[in-house]
């Protein structure tokens, strides 16, 4: 294949802007798919990606485009997640790119993330061509919009392509507009091969599959290629294109995106941003970029009954296949049992493993409150970091406590900006600044613990700009902070899930909104539940479950058993799903209700 | 009842007719019943002639005979009489010992009742709900407490020597006191039997309804359960036996016979629309609520059953302990053992102890018997209890 006639691109896209309807109009345009196979959101191929409407792993494409002028190009597109706690893998999607589509909604104007995401893309080169969607909105205001991605964004808006994903209105002129102004891939064929992985998958029959681009060199069938980080050799068993399914070929070029198959075990062994190499031949130095995802959020996953561990082994384990910026080690607690310490990219990252072990492993799960990674320092000059609250020293022998910040950055309409500063003030901002950029919509910048950032700072900016705010952050070092533990007793016995590392000024608070929302979680039990919040042995909030007056059908005659003993079974089901201190159940949702809190 | 006297039950049925019509339905009542109508009603007895003759095995041995509703009382005494002629050409009623018929006050006359003890029936039960006027407005019960009382002196009157008598209690604005004055007002009538239950908020009806949108609201827990406890002092102490948690008789003779017949697992076989079934052992199934189509199966000749079910012995397990946990009699463990295959565990045997210690139940060798208090947690203590019973 003529290296002039490929183009690889990426979209970039806030949530809810259109990214994969405008995917979905380009694979049917350019009948990769026919209409008979499409279905909607394509390339979200993850039940949970479907229902939240986001990507959460790259994916990638080749499409054949005729162009007018006769020449039959190939397309490569290159999908990038949409959520912050992905950023690295935008990073590593946007690298295999000479180009990227901006996508922006001609209603809402231009977001955080998408800032973010575009910095990205301008940071390694790449030809960005604006594009603004949903035109056959009434609401849209193109003009307004065209005026944001000029002033907030520098971006030659001659050259943006108005168009209606939902319609179809102007992809055609895209098309067009993306052979022209996105450059052909550059790279030298004739250099050891090197490419680019940014995304490996694993497959029930094939083992792990690797999507990369090439870089330099050529890959072809049976060659021993090594992936350098690991420096493991393997034997291409297969390559090929990516169409809507893998299509083998025998060999591939500087500039090609493809796949290949060639018996790794575990996505563990293949890290996004690894460079792919010839085995014999190999390049004298990796592409630039690869680094290892580090973890941000910690919790300890626990199967609600003690008994059904090994199935949480397997299924982790499975997780891991798929997954490898998920990291976990066996943990063992008093109060839980067996089970795991895991570290998670973010929340998001989270909840999608606490959904897939739900779902796809049917498994009943307690999750302990998510905690960020601190560091001590101790009396004796020792650093430790701590990643688990149970394992947090004695204060006593405590010199320094620090916490990890992050640089925030917020785009809203400017009538957002007093709440969305309280916001930010109660959750410790520090360095905030705000900047107009257009003429009602501002930036607000800020460094904000970590720790107020990952549990519900994202839905709370939701709530609260109705929709319109947008955040994307970055890490920005550690700060000196002053912890305190605040322990969760349950009819005076202490729920190990529950304890939690706080900033001493919100202790009270804390500790008073567990207590709450355990209070409306756990069902009455036949004798009084004391909640309390303590840290150490003083007790600072407190909360009574009042007994329970009767638990029996008042009426039982007329002989319609059945229906009572289904109340009772469905009781007896839902029973499963709670986990036992000591006298008291508890819900397996009031352990993640106890983490939403009010400001 | 003794426990020789439950062996034999197994072979005796008890029969129920459902009656599904009434003049208008009361605002808290999840029975199924249609609005009262001459010629629905016409199909609907020939319907229950034809499904008792055609549908239930011939000399089938009864033990009790129960008409209830909707409201029965609305059917002509000479067709109920019709139609105890028609069950005793058909099945053996040699063995019955207690004939019971529902009835709603303002729907029956002296001429009525008389007829319809002359009709066979020796048991009126009376659906006084209420001794307070406002209370049963609230109800939406289409009688004073006046003619209710009167209800029940001329059932007396015209020879019932079994009356049973109807009490609600946690009524919307009902406060304890006013709850008191209408037991003590019953103690006063001094019926054979009490029924005197607290106000269920039952899916889809039109007091459920009213109490989410906050129209009406019921006491406090706490005071229903004061009410419970109420009742269960007043009625104790002036001769009856609390022997179900919502049932009352003056001495074990005046027990409802085909109430047990439920709360044992006894088989009965119930006729009409949405009435229920049990064989005794594993089967229960029930008929269609919906008068027309009760008809039409009938009339077609197929039994007008909706759904069956064949319990597993966990279901079993289950049910034998959440009814056997509402009665004072409590349920006998190996009975259970025997019926199901499944034991309670050690650790079953632990929970029971902590029961124990509790004050909710009575543990004689393999019997467990619930306190007054336990009974108000029979459901709860049956849910637990089946998660230590193993094969």
């Amino acid at each position: 294949m003529e290296r002039k006639t490929i183009r690889n691109f990426s979209i970039i896209a806030h949530i809810d802007h259109g990214k994969s309807t405008l995917a979905d109009r380009l694979l049917q345009l350019t009948q990769t798919v026919s209409d008979r196979e499409f279905h909607d959101l394509m390339l979200d191929t993850m039940d949970i990606e479907q229902e939240r409407g986001i990507t959460i792993k790259s994916s990638a494409v080749t499409m054949r485009y005729p162009a007018d002028d006769g020449t039959e190009y190939t397309l490569n597109l290159i999908d990038t997640p949409g959520h912050v706690d992905f950023s690295y893998e935008v990073s590593r999607a946007l690298a295999c790119c000479e180009g990227a589509l901006l996508v922006v909604d001609a209603a809402q104007g231009v977001e955080a993330q998408t800032v973010g995401n575009l910095y990205k893309a301008m940071e390694q080169d790449l030809r960005i061509i604006p594009v603004v969607n949903k035109i056959d909105l009434p609401s849209a205001n193109m003009d307004e919009v065209l005026l944001e991605i000029e002033n907030e964004l520098g971006l030659d808006v001659d050259s943006a392509v108005l168009i209606s994903a939902k319609t179809g209105e102007g992809v055609p002129e895209l098309l067009s507009t993306l052979v022209e102004r996105i450059p052909p891939p550059k790279g030298d064929p004739e250099a050891p091969l090197r490419a680019r992985v940014f995304d490996s998958f694993f497959d029930e029959f094939r083992g792990v599959v690797v999507y990369f681009r090439i870089e330099d060199g050529t890959m072809a069938k049976g060659q021993s290629v090594r992936l350098m980080a690991t420096g493991r050799n393997y034997t291409a068993e297969e390559i090929g294109h990516l169409g809507i399914s893998r299509v083998p070929t025998p060999e591939l070029y500087a500039g090609e995106v493809g796949y290949l198959i060639s018996g790794i075990k575990s996505v563990e062994d293949v890290r996004s941003g690894d460079t792919i190499t010839d085995a014999d031949h190999p390049a004298q130095q990796p592409l630039p970029g690869y680094e290892e995802a580090k973890p941000m959020v910690f919790s300890s996953i626990f199967p609600v009954s003690t008994e059904h561990y090994n199935d949480l082994v397997a299924a982790m384990n499975r997780l891991k296949l798929n997954d490898a910026s998920l990291t976990f080690e066996k943990v063992s607690s008093a109060g839980l049992g067996f089970g795991f310490r895991c570290g998670f990219l973010g929340m998001l990252h989270l909840e999608v493993v606490q959904e897939r072990l739900e779902r796809e492993f049917d498994m009943s799960l307690v999750l302990t409150a998510p905690t960020v990674l601190y560091r001590v320092t101790m009396t004796d000059g020792e650093t430790i970091e701590v990643d688990n609250p149970l394992l947090y020293p004695d204060p006593a022998q405590i010199r320094k406590s620090e916490e990890p910040y992050i640089k925030a950055s917020i785009i809203m309409p400017d009538k957002y900006i007093g709440p969305v500063t309280e916001l930010l003030m109660n959750r410790r901002a520090d360095n905030y600044r705000n900047l107009y950029i257009g003429t009602k919509r501002v930036e607000l910048t800020a460094e904000l613990p970590l720790a107020e950032v990952v549990y519900d700072f994202y839905d709370k900016l939701k709530s609260i700009t109705q929709g319109y705010g947008s955040l994307d952050y970055e890490p920005a070092g550690y700060k000196p902070t002053d912890l305190v533990k605040v322990d969760i007793l349950v009819n005076k016995r202490r729920v190990e899930a529950l304890s939690m590392l706080v900033h001493r000024d919100n202790a009270y608070s804390w500790a008073r909104n567990a207590c709450k929302r355990l209070k409306e979680e756990i069902p009455p039990h036949q004798f009084k539940v004391p909640i309390q919040g303590a840290i150490g042995g003083e007790i600072i909030a407190r909360e009574t479950i009042r007994a329970l007056r009767k638990d029996v059908t008042a009426k039982c005659y007329g002989g319609d058993v059945t229906r009572k003993r289904k109340l009772l079974e469905r009781q007896k089901e839902g029973k499963k799903r709670m986990k036992m201190v000591g006298q008291v159940e508890i819900p397996q949702r009031a352990f993640l209700a106890v983490l939403k809190h009010e400001d | 009842m003794s426990e020789q006297a439950s062996e034999a039950e197994k072979t005796e049925y008890g029969l129920y007719f459902h009656f599904p019509f009434c003049l208008r339905k009361c605002r808290y009542c999840s029975f199924f019943s249609d609005r009262h109508d001459n010629q629905a009603e016409e199909r609907y007895f020939e319907s229950l002639l034809r499904e008792l003759t055609e549908h239930v095995p011939e000399g089938l041995p009864l033990r009790t005979f129960y008409v209830g509703g909707g409201t029965p009382t609305l059917l002509e005494p000479s067709k109920w009489k019709r139609l105890r002629e028609v069950t005793d050409r058909h099945l053996d009623t040699s063995g019955v010992i207690e004939s019971t018929i529902e009835t709603n006050p303002a729907t029956s006359n002296e001429l009525h009742l008389g007829e319809l003890l002359e009709a066979g029936f020796d048991r009126l039960s009376v659906g006084v709900q209420s001794l307070r006027d406002v209370s049963l407005r609230i109800l939406g019960r289409p009688h004073t407490a006046q003619e209710a009382v009167q209800t029940i002196r001329t059932g007396r009157k015209v020879g019932f020597q079994r009356l049973s008598f109807d009490l609600i209690y946690g009524i919307p604005d009902q406060t304890l006191e006013m709850f008191r004055e209408d037991l003590q007002k019953a103690i006063d009538i001094a019926p054979e039997h009490v029924s005197c239950y607290e106000l269920s908020l039952d899916e889809g009806t039109e007091m459920a309804g009213l109490h989410k949108v906050g129209v009406v609201k019921k006491p406090d827990e706490d005071v229903c359960k004061e009410m419970y406890l109420l009742a269960h002092e007043m009625l104790t102490s002036n001769g009856y036996l609390h022997y179900e948690v919502s049932n009352y008789a003056l001495g074990e003779d005046n027990t409802s016979v085909h109430n047990f017949c439920y709360w044992r697992l006894s088989p009965y076989h119930g006729l009409g629309p949405s009435a229920h079934s049990f064989d005794g052992n594993r089967d229960r199934w029930w008929n269609v609520s919906d008068n027309a189509r009760y008809v039409e199966m009938l009339k077609q000749g197929r039994p007008p059953t909706e759904e069956r079910e064949t319990l597993t012995a966990m279901q079993m397990a289950l049910e034998l302990l959440m009814l056997g946990l509402r009665i004072k009699d409590g349920v006998n463990l190996r009975e259970v053992a025997a019926k199901t295959g499944l034991e309670i565990t050690p650790q079953g045997r632990e929970h029971l102890e902590q029961l124990r210690n509790q004050g909710m139940l009575t543990i004689e060798e393999d019997r467990i018997r619930p306190t007054v208090k336990g009974m108000l947690f029979a459901d709860g203590m049956a849910r637990d209890l089946s998660e230590h019973m193993e094969s």
